[in-house]
C-alpha cells in the first residue's frame, strides 16, 4: 500500500473512532473530549471537563500525576483556539500552582516529562513553574530524560517493552509531542522511535492479538485473546478488521486517533500479512531490579513464531530469584478466538514477597503485604502471570520447551497450564491433543499433573478494568522439576489430526536426563532436535543458540543490531530505514523507572 | 516546651507529642529522609528531592532526571551541600548554568545490592567520609580519593547508622546491631538481638534505643538489649532526654516520656518513615 492511499485509510478509521467515541459518556474527560471537539461540538462543556478532570490540583491528596499532566496539555495544545481564556487560565495554574507527581514507571514519566515539555514551552515566562524551578529547567530536564529514553530504546529496545497495556501510555504522549513541540532535533528523534514502537507492535500482531511475550501485560489479562489499549492502535495504524468499539475505543487511544502522525504505510502491511511463517527475533531492556541482586539483569531476548492460524511467542528473561516481575507475561501460544478461548500458557505462581522488594522501595518485611493486598490476585496460588526465576525456555519455529526447577521450600511447588475448555482435548501417551482446524497442538507437561477446573472472575477494583470471567481448565503439575513441551503445527503441513497425534507420541520427550543432569531434548514435528540444559546450553540441531548475539530486531523484513541506532525496515519495494544518530561510545542515561 | 521534630510520612509533619503535629505545606509526597540546612529543610522522599524553604511556602525540586527513589540524606560539604542515599546509589550534586540541581552517581561501579544505598552517615572525623548503609551491609565511601572500601559487616541489609559516643553504630536486618570504631571493621554489640531486624537507632544521651521489626530495644551496646514499645516495626526512632519518639511503618508514631517504660501513640499518622529534631537557628 502507498503511503497516501494507507494516510486516507488511517484517517476513516480515525474518524469512525472519533464519532463513536464522541457519542459515549466515556467521552467526556479530558483525554478524550478531542471526540467532541473534532465533531464541533462540546465547547460549552470543556471548561467542566478540565475542571473536573484537574481536581483540586493544590491539596496534593487527589493524585495529580502523569493521567493529567499529559492529557490536560495534549488537549491545550490542540484546542486552545476554542477554550475560554478562564479555562487555559485554569491549565496554567495547574503548571505553575499544582502538586504534581512524577510517578514510577517508565510510562509515567513518559507522561510527566511530555506534558510539562509542552508546558513550559507554552508558557516560557513564567516566573516559576510547579516545582519552583523555572519552565526553562523543567525544558531542559525533561529533553534531556525523554532524549535519553529514545536512545535506551534505539540501542538496547524499549524498557517497557510491547506492552499491550501500556504501550499505548508511551505512543499517546510520543505522538503529542511529535505534533506540538517546537524543538525540531527532539521532534525527529520522537518521529524514529515512533516508527519503532509501530514496528514493535506490527511484527507481533495476529489478528487483534498482539503475540509473545510482554514487560507487562496487566493483571490476570493473559487469557484474554484482545487486551488492553493498544487495541486502538492496533485498528487506527492496521485495519484489518471491522471496527468494535468493545475493542476499539479506549480515551488512551485518542490522542493517536485525533492526530496526524501517521507511521510508515509498510507496518500495515507486515501487521496484516500472515501469508508465510517467520520468526521475530527483537531484544528488549529489562525490568529494572535494583536490590536482592548481585548483578544487572541480562536484556530480554524475544523468539516469536508467527504462522497462518497461530503465534507462539517465548522470552529469555535473565531474572535471578527473588526477581520476578509481577505483571510479566514470558511466553504464550495465541490463535483467532473468543476472549479466554484462544490461549495457551503455563506459569510458576512465584510469590516470595522478594519479588516486589526487588523492584519497590517498601521494606521487604511489609512489602507483599502492603502491594498484595491492594491486588491480592498477585498472591493466588492459580496465577497465570508474572515471572518467575524458576523458569527457563527454549524455542524453535512452532515448539516451545519451557523447564521449573522450583526449589523445594517455594511457597507454590508446582507449575500451572491453562487449557481452553472450548478445544477438545485427547491424551495420548504422555501428550494431550486439541485439533484447532486450521492447526493443531501438541502439549506434553513434564511431572505429574492433575486436571483442574480455574473459575476466577475479575471483580478486584485494582487495575482490571472490565469483567471477564475464567472458567476453563488448569492443569495442576505438582512437581518442583516441572516442564512441558507445546507444538503447534499448521493442519496443512501436518495432515491427518489422528495421524500427526500417533506420530507426536511416538517421539517423546526425552527425559533421560532430567532432573538430576537439567537436560531435556526433543525432537519437533519437522525433525528438528532441541536440546535444553537448564542453567545451561539451549540448542537446535547440535548447535548452541547464542542469544548474546540476538539483534535488536531480526525478522523478514526487520534489521537492526543492538546500540547502533540504526534499523531497516522492508516489506514488498517498500523500504524504511531509521538512524538515530547514535554514538555507541557514548554512556547512555541512567534509567530510573521500574517499568 | 520540649524540642520540636520533624515528622517524615505521607508528606511533612512539624510539632510534638505535647503540641500536636502540622503539616508543612499540601503535599504527601512519602518522605523518607530529611536533613536541615540552614533554614531550609532537604527532604529525601520516593519521587524526588525537595527543598522546603524558610518559612515553609513552595517545595523547590531538587532532584533531575536522574534521582528518585531517595531513602536518605545528609549535609555534607561538596556540591549543593547532601549526600542522597537511593536505591540507585549515593550521588551528590552541583548546580547547573541555569541554577538547577544536576546529580552525580557514585556506586555505578558496585554491585547491584552494594548499590542500593538505604541510609549515609558522615564521619564526624572527615566530612568527605560516608558510612553507607547498603542492602549488602557496610560500605565506606572515602569520595575525597573517590574509592570505597568494603567493611567487616557485609551479608545483611544495613538500614540504621549513627555515632554515638565516639563509636559508629549499625542497625541489620537480621543481624541485630553492630558497633566500629572506625566504620571498617564491625562487632556485634551486645546480647540478645542475634537474628533480630533493626530499622533504626538513636542515642538517648546514656545509652542507644534500636527500633526493630517489632518493637524497640534498649542497651549499651554491652550486655543484653532490653525490648520494649508496642510491637510495631520501627521504621525510625528519635530521643530527646527523657523523651522518646517511635516512627512506625504501619503503625503510626509513638512516644515515651518514661524512657521507654510507658508508649502512647500521637498524630494521625499511620506510616512514619524518618523523624528528626527540628534544628533552631
Amino acid at each position: 500500500m502507498d503511503q497516501a492511499m494507507y494516510n486516507r485509510a488511517v484517517d476513516a478509521r480515525a474518524q469512525v473512532m472519533l464519532k463513536a467515541m464522541s457519542e459515549l459518556p466515556s467521552g467526556r474527560n479530558i483525554w478524550a473530549v478531542h471526540t467532541m471537539l473534532s465533531q464541533n461540538r462540546g465547547q460549552d462543556q470543556l471548561h467542566d471537563i478540565v475542571t473536573r478532570g484537574l481536581g483540586d490540583f493544590t491539596l496534593g491528596l487527589t493524585g495529580s500525576g502523569p493521567f493529567q499532566i499529559l492529557p490536560v496539555m495534549l488537549l491545550l495544545c490542540r484546542w486552545e483556539h476554542v477554550m475560554s481564556a478562564e479555562t487555559v487560565e485554569l491549565i496554567r495554574r495547574f503548571f505553575t500552582e499544582g502538586i504534581l507527581e512524577r510517578g514510577n514507571t517508565e510510562n509515567h514519566w513518559m507522561m510527566f516529562y511530555v506534558g510539562n515539555l509542552l508546558a513550559a514551552e507554552r508558557w516560557p515566562n513564567e516566573p516559576m513553574f510547579w516545582n519552583g524551578r523555572s519552565p526553562a529547567a523543567m525544558q531542559k530536564e525533561a529533553t534531556r530524560w525523554l532524549l535519553g529514553t529514545i536512545e535506551h530504546t534505539a540501542r538496547i529496545g524499549h524498557h517497557e517493552y510491547d506492552s499491550p497495556g501500556y504501550h499505548s501510555e508511551h505512543m499517546a504522549p510520543l505522538i503529542g509531542l511529535y505534533e506540538h513541540t517546537r524543538d525540531a532535533h527532539l521532534k525527529q528523534q520522537v518521529e524514529h522511535v515512533l516508527t519503532l514502537l509501530v514496528a514493535d507492535m506490527a511484527l507481533e500482531y495476529y489478528k487483534g492479538s498482539w503475540a509473545g511475550g510482554h514487560s507487562r501485560e496487566g493483571y490476570r489479562q493473559n487469557t484474554w485473546t484482545r487486551s488492553g489499549p493498544v487495541q486502538t492502535m492496533q485498528y487506527l495504524y492496521f485495519g484489518g478488521e471491522e471496527f468494535n468499539p468493545d475493542y476499539h475505543l479506549h480515551g488512551y487511544g485518542i490522542p493517536a486517533a485525533i492526530a496526524g502522525y501517521r507511521p510508515p504505510a509498510l507496518f500495515a502491511d507486515i501487521a496484516l500479512d500472515r501469508s508465510k511463517p517467520q520468526v521475530v527475533k527483537k531484544s528488549k531492556a529489562s525490568r529494572t531490579i535494583f536490590r536482592h541482586v548481585d548483578r544487572e539483569t541480562e536484556l530480554v531476548r524475544k523468539y516469536t513464531y508467527m504462522s497462518q492460524s497461530f503465534a507462539l511467542g517465548s522470552s529469555q528473561l535473565g531474572i535471578k530469584e527473588p526477581a520476578g516481575p509481577i505483571d510479566l507475561v514470558s511466553w504464550d501460544l495465541t490463535w483467532h478466538g473468543p476472549k479466554h478461548q484462544a490461549k495457551i500458557g503455563c506459569n510458576h505462581p512465584y510469590l516470595s514477597p522478594g519479588r516486589f522488594s526487588a523492584f519497590l522501595n517498601p521494606l521487604p518485611q511489609e512489602a507483599r503485604r502492603s502491594i498484595g493486598g491492594g491486588k491480592p490476585y498477585l498472591q493466588r496460588p492459580d496465577r497465570l502471570f508474572g515471572a518467575s526465576p524458576f523458569e527457563q525456555m527454549m524455542q524453535h519455529d512452532g515448539t516451545v520447551l519451557v523447564l521449573y526447577r522450583i526449589p523445594k521450600d517455594d511457597e507454590a511447588p508446582f507449575v500451572n497450564v491453562y487449557l481452553p475448555m472450548s478445544i477438545d482435548w485427547h491424551a495420548q501417551g504422555g501428550w494431550l491433543f486439541g485439533n484447532l482446524d486450521n492447526f493443531y497442538v501438541a502439549l506434553r507437561p513434564i511431572g505429574k499433573y492433575i486436571w483442574e477446573h480455574i473459575r476466577e472472575s475479575t471483580n478486584d477494583s485494582i487495575m482490571v478494568s472490565e469483567g471477564g470471567l475464567i472458567d476453563n481448565w488448569l492443569l495442576h503439575i505438582e512437581e518442583i522439576n516441572a516442564g512441558l513441551v507445546l507444538e503447534a503445527v499448521e493442519a496443512d503441513a501436518a495432515g491427518d489430526f489422528d495421524a500427526y497425534c500417533k506420530d507426536r507420541a511416538k517421539r517423546d520427550v526425552d527425559l533421560s536426563g532430567w532432573p538430576v543432569d537439567r537436560r531435556v531434548g526433543v525432537e519437533t514435528f519437522d525433525g528438528h532436535q532441541m536440546a535444553m540444559v537448564y542453567d545451561g546450553p539451549h540448542s537446535v540441531d547440535g548447535e548452541v543458540i547464542d542469544y548474546n548475539a540476538w539483534p535488536l530486531y531480526g525478522a523478514p523484513g526487520a534489521e537492526a543490531e543492538l546500540h547502533t541506532g540504526k534499523m531497516t525496515f522492508r516489506y514488498g519495494d517498500q523500504e524504511v530505514k531509521v538512524d538515530f544518530g547514535i554514538d555507541p561510545t557514548k554512556p547512555m542515561m541512567p534509567m530510573r523507572v521500574i517499568g | 516546651m520540649g524540642s520540636m521534630w520533624l515528622v517524615g510520612s505521607n508528606g511533612l509533619y512539624c510539632g510534638s507529642p505535647l503540641e500536636g503535629w502540622q503539616a508543612i505545606g499540601a503535599y504527601s509526597f512519602p518522605v523518607n529522609g530529611i536533613a536541615q540546612l540552614g533554614k531550609q529543610k532537604i527532604l529525601a522522599a520516593e519521587t524526588g528531592f525537595w527543598c522546603v524553604p524558610e518559612g515553609n511556602g513552595r517545595w523547590i525540586q531538587w532532584h533531575d532526571e536522574t534521582l528518585t527513589s531517595v531513602l536518605g540524606v545528609v549535609p555534607v560539604p561538596v556540591g549543593v551541600g547532601v549526600v542522597t542515599a537511593s536505591a540507585y546509589g549515593i550521588a551528590t550534586g552541583e548546580l547547573d548554568n541555569i541554577g538547577s540541581p544536576r546529580w552525580t552517581w557514585h556506586s555505578d561501579g558496585l554491585s547491584v545490592n552494594a548499590r542500593y544505598s538505604n541510609v549515609v552517615l558522615v564521619d564526624p572525623n572527615n566530612a568527605v567520609r560516608w558510612i553507607v548503609g547498603t542492602e549488602t551491609g557496610v560500605l565506606v565511601r572515602e569520595h575525597g580519593e573517590g574509592r570505597w572500601v568494603h567493611t567487616s559487616l557485609v551479608g545483611h541489609p544495613v538500614r540504621a547508622l549513627c555515632y554515638a559516643a565516639g563509636v559508629f553504630w549499625a542497625g541489620a536486618d537480621g543481624g541485630g546491631v553492630w558497633r566500629s570504631e572506625d566504620g571498617v571493621s564491625w562487632l556485634q554489640a551486645g546480647t540478645g538481638l542475634k537474628g533480630t531486624t533493626v530499622f533504626s537507632l538513636a542515642w538517648t544521651g546514656d545509652r542507644l534505643i534500636a527500633g526493630l521489626d517489632g518493637g524497640i530495644a534498649v542497651g549499651t551496646g554491652e550486655g543484653r538489649w532490653i525490648k520494649t514499645g508496642p510491637n510495631i516495626r520501627v521504621r525510625t526512632i528519635g530521643a530527646d532526654g527523657d523523651l522518646w519518639l517511635a516512627g512506625a511503618n504501619p503503625g503510626g508514631l509513638w512516644f515515651s516520656e518514661t524512657r521507654g517504660k510507658v508508649w502512647r501513640k500521637t498524630g494521625d499518622f499511620i506510616s512514619v518513615r524518618t523523624l528528626s529534631r527540628q534544628e533552631v537557628g
